[in-house]
């Protein structure tokens, strides 16, 4: 059931409706339920998936803190630990062994759905309950912890210190009204905005020569909106629908393309990811090297992001991403103090087109489903071929998917939105972040969406086989 | 409560903008005589010739060249990425307005039969779902577009078709009587490859779609039933050797196909057009475009 | 105490950052300065545990919520 069908909004519809009028102690129990037929539409595989790495881990954690000895508890947190990183590893394996040409084809790897997203939770669960940071779960507790439907699939990572229910009463629905419009607008930024450039990249990314440099340049920038406004949306319908039932999700982008820098861009940028390695990761190997300075820093930056490149998949161009990501920051680290004297309004306009460019050109190798195909788009874009005197036939009808007249108006269309959107996207999102629902608001939304958005082909979201 | 009467009402409002949207679209793309389902029902074409088929024949068969030699009135009527589905919904909306042609041209190679490469474009009929056949059509090509057109409006937006701009462009040709653009005999000039690129990656196996096969001989009964010589051909064609295997045993089918419904499939892979004279596999250079078509109509006359 | 130790901190953290214009009060989080961030967090607390000669464990550092909450620590570890 993908987040923007149809299928789900009656989902969450008829799933809301028997939440509201069934008895407190009963809720937690439908949530559930449901949730495992959310995960089970996908496939019966990654339901069996989930409950054998849920029970098993419930067991772990739950040997680990009643038993005194700590020779077994220690032994236990190790194998709970690599049990879950031999999960992810075998899963990605099986991936690359069904399908080893392409590192984007979705279809067949809705079977290793949210399993990814799933095991970090419980890595981080594993380990504050080892390090007695938080206390074990009950399995009801646990269970809708991790089965939770609408952040399942891709997150936001929730970890259990900032998960909990707050259940709402008749006269405040403020959680409720909140939640439709961050629904709505998640729905916007998919269907609207990632969904009417999605095409144009898959087309562009198949082709096998690249023409213009220029082209491949703005094919790298769409690709670097698409997947903001696909993940970012698909967040926010995750938030949305979990406010639904008085569930606060934590907030996964902060307006990520307008980072002044590197490592800002990772404080506004998939933000639960972020965290999670930034806790789990980068703070530990960083404490155990910091007698090193600069270079303990170093050393953990350039692990923390290889750790994210293979969780990502296990190809080469993730590595690249990862190795590039963490040259970016380690170079910004340097940079940093000379640049602080700088604070105008100029200066952090070329800041956030500078930073976005950086981040446009990692994202090539993201995308690419080769590093062959990644490199020759990256060498194109710094060749002399980056400009030609006939744009039209050389650019505008690849990035309009066809040179018709209807092909470049859709085009301006499409950019047209995109400018717009992402100019006023504070505001917007200031909108569809309220507490109250604004019934103008939500009506213009809803129009806009069924103007100019694209309902045939929403099935291939980037962020599900992670 | 407050609240819910205010959605209500948003509700509404929603479904009467989609209800007048509905009707504006319809109507204008109604006026926009530059698609060929709209230009082929106003002007009254009573061709003598019409060319049915996809982007090959669209771009390749030139209808001024033919009649210079021909002597007969002829319209292309092919549709880019048009399957053999669409092609018979083109002509049945064709036969509601105008004379049955003399001859029909039907553009049959493998490519027509795969779904890799022709598909049946729903929202071009948009605007005609009113009528019987066309329902029926889509019913079986696109279920998905069928259920969704009965909410208003939608049968303009399920696709992320051109569909807005062919409306505006309606509008143009409504209100400021536009001309430009319009194309009398449905031939479309067009902008070259510089370099020639093959269409298929090496050792490609074209698939069969049994639906193209079975709206093929309805067309062709079509046609005949009107009194209608119908003549299937296919392109000049260049491929490298094994490039695609099994591509003479689809063209085999194809002659069976002919054979069986009694009609004449011409094959003009056989002309052995060098390579430099391609763009792609299956299509020319524009100068050498009218060299094929004065062959095409000696071909035809006989 | 606690204004002694934060008067000190603030001048550490102007030092560190390169800026005058910071002023810390019990409330303070790494989201009010600009410039600190996770890459450098590290950095800071090593500064830090250098002026006031301590260390603070891995947790300590995980869970420090505020200026306020470092301070208590360091009062608890002079103690």
């Amino acid at each position: 059931m993908d987040l923007t069908s149809i299928n789900y909004l009656g989902f969450i519809t008829l799933t809301f409706l028997f939440y509201r009028f069934l008895p407190l102690n009963a809720k937690p129990y439908l949530l559930i339920f449901s949730s495992f037929i959310f995960i089970g539409t996908y496939s019966i595989e990654s339901l069996v998936f989930f409950l054998f790495q849920h029970v098993l881990i419930h067991f772990t954690v739950k040997k680990i803190s009643t038993t005194e000895s700590a020779s077994i508890r220690k032994r236990m947190f190790k194998l709970g630990i690599v049990f879950i990183i031999a999960f992810i590893f075998s899963l990605k394996y099986i991936e690359i062994k069904f399908n080893n040409t392409s590192s984007f084809n979705t279809n067949k790897l809705i079977f290793f759905l949210g399993i990814s997203f799933y095991s970090l939770q419980n890595i981080s669960y594993l380990i504050d309950v080892y390090y007695g940071r938080v206390k074990r779960l009950s399995f009801l507790d646990f269970t809708l912890f991790s089965s939770f439907f609408s952040k399942f699939i891709a997150g936001p990572i929730t970890i259990i210190q900032t998960f909990k229910i707050t259940y709402i009463e008749k006269n405040n629905t403020y959680l409720i009204q909140q939640g439709i419009n961050r629904i709505a607008w998640g729905l916007f930024k998919k269907i609207v905005i990632a969904e009417r450039i999605a095409p144009v990249i898959a087309f562009n990314f198949e082709l096998k020569n690249p023409t213009l440099g220029l082209t491949n340049l703005v094919l790298a920038y769409l690709f670097t909106i698409q997947l903001y406004f696909d993940f970012s949306g698909y967040s926010d319908i995750a938030i949305g629908t979990a406010k639904l039932f008085g569930i606060d999700l934590s907030e996964n982008f902060k307006l990520s393309l307008r980072a002044k820098s590197i490592s800002e861009f990772w404080r506004r940028w998939h933000i639960s990811l972020s965290n999670w390695l930034t806790n789990y990761i980068f703070y530990p190997i960083s404490y155990k090297y910091r007698k090193k300075k600069y270079w303990g820093t170093i050393i953990a930056i350039v692990i923390t992001f290889l750790v994210s490149g293979l969780w990502h998949g296990v190809y080469l161009t993730f590595i690249i991403y990862a190795l590039l990501h963490s040259v970016y920051l380690i170079v910004g680290l340097f940079i940093q103090k000379p640049t602080n004297r700088f604070k105008n309004r100029i200066f952090s306009i070329f800041s956030i087109f500078f930073t976005f460019n950086l981040v446009s050109i990692s994202f090539i190798f993201f995308r690419s489903i080769s590093i062959e195909q990644a490199f020759s788009k990256v060498k194109c874009i710094f060749s002399q071929h980056f400009f030609s005197n006939n744009l039209l036939f050389d650019f505008t009808q690849y990035i309009a998917m066809g040179g018709e007249q209807e092909n470049v108006f859709n085009l301006y269309v499409s950019l047209f939105l995109i400018s717009l959107v992402l100019l006023f996207e504070d505001r917007l999102q200031r909108i569809f972040n309220a507490k109250k629902m604004n019934v103008i608001h939500l009506t213009l939304i809803l129009l806009t969406i069924i103007f100019f958005g694209v309902f045939d082909k929403s099935k291939n979201f980037i962020y599900t086989q992670f | 409560m407050k609240l819910y009467t205010k959605i209500f009402f948003a509700l509404i409002f929603v479904y009467i903008v989609l209800l007048a949207s509905d009707k504006i679209y319809g109507f204008f793309l109604n006026e926009n005589v530059y698609l060929k389902q709209v230009y082929i029902q106003k002007k009254k074409i009573n061709a003598d010739f019409l060319i049915l088929g996809n982007c090959v024949p669209n771009k390749l068969i030139n209808p001024s060249i033919l009649e210079k030699i021909t002597k007969h009135k002829t319209y292309n009527l092919a549709e880019t990425h048009a399957n053999l589905t669409e092609n018979y919904l083109s002509f049945y909306v064709y036969l509601k307005s105008n004379k049955a042609p003399k001859r029909l041209f039907i553009y049959t190679t493998p490519e027509s039969f795969d779904p890799s490469f022709n598909k049946f474009s729903s929202y071009r009929f948009a605007y005609l779902m009113h009528d019987n056949e066309v329902r029926k059509t889509i019913k079986i090509s696109d279920l998905n577009y069928y259920r969704w057109s009965f909410i208003p409006f939608a049968k303009y937006r399920y696709y992320n078709s051109p569909l807005h701009y062919s409306a505006l462009q309606g509008a143009m040709h409504y209100f400021a009587n536009s001309k430009k653009r319009i194309v009398h005999n449905g031939y479309l000039n067009f902008e070259e490859l510089h370099k020639y690129r093959s269409l298929y990656p090496n050792g490609y196996r074209f698939k069969w779609d049994n639906l193209q096969e079975k709206y093929l001989i309805k067309l062709i009964f079509l046609a005949k039933k009107h009194g209608t010589k119908v003549i299937l051909f296919e392109s000049p064609f260049y491929s490298r050797k094994n490039e695609l295997p099994n591509r003479n045993e689809i063209l085999q089918k194809i002659k069976q196909i002919a054979d069986k419904t009694n009609v004449l499939f011409i094959k003009f892979d056989t002309l052995k057009f060098p390579k430099s004279n391609f763009a792609n596999n299956d299509m020319l250079y524009t100068k050498n475009i009218e060299k094929f078509n004065i062959l095409f109509a000696r071909r035809v006359l006989l | 105490m606690e204004f002694q130790i934060i008067n000190k901190l603030q001048g550490i953290f102007r030092l560190f950052f390169r800026d005058n214009e910071i002023v810390l009060s019990n409330q303070t989080t790494a989201q009010d300065i600009d410039k600190w961030d996770s890459l450098i967090h590290l950095e800071l607390i090593s500064v830090i545990e250098h002026e006031f000669n301590l260390t603070f464990s891995l947790d300590e550092i995980l869970t420090i919520k505020n200026v306020g909450e470092l301070i208590q620590i360091i009062i608890h570890k002079q103690v």
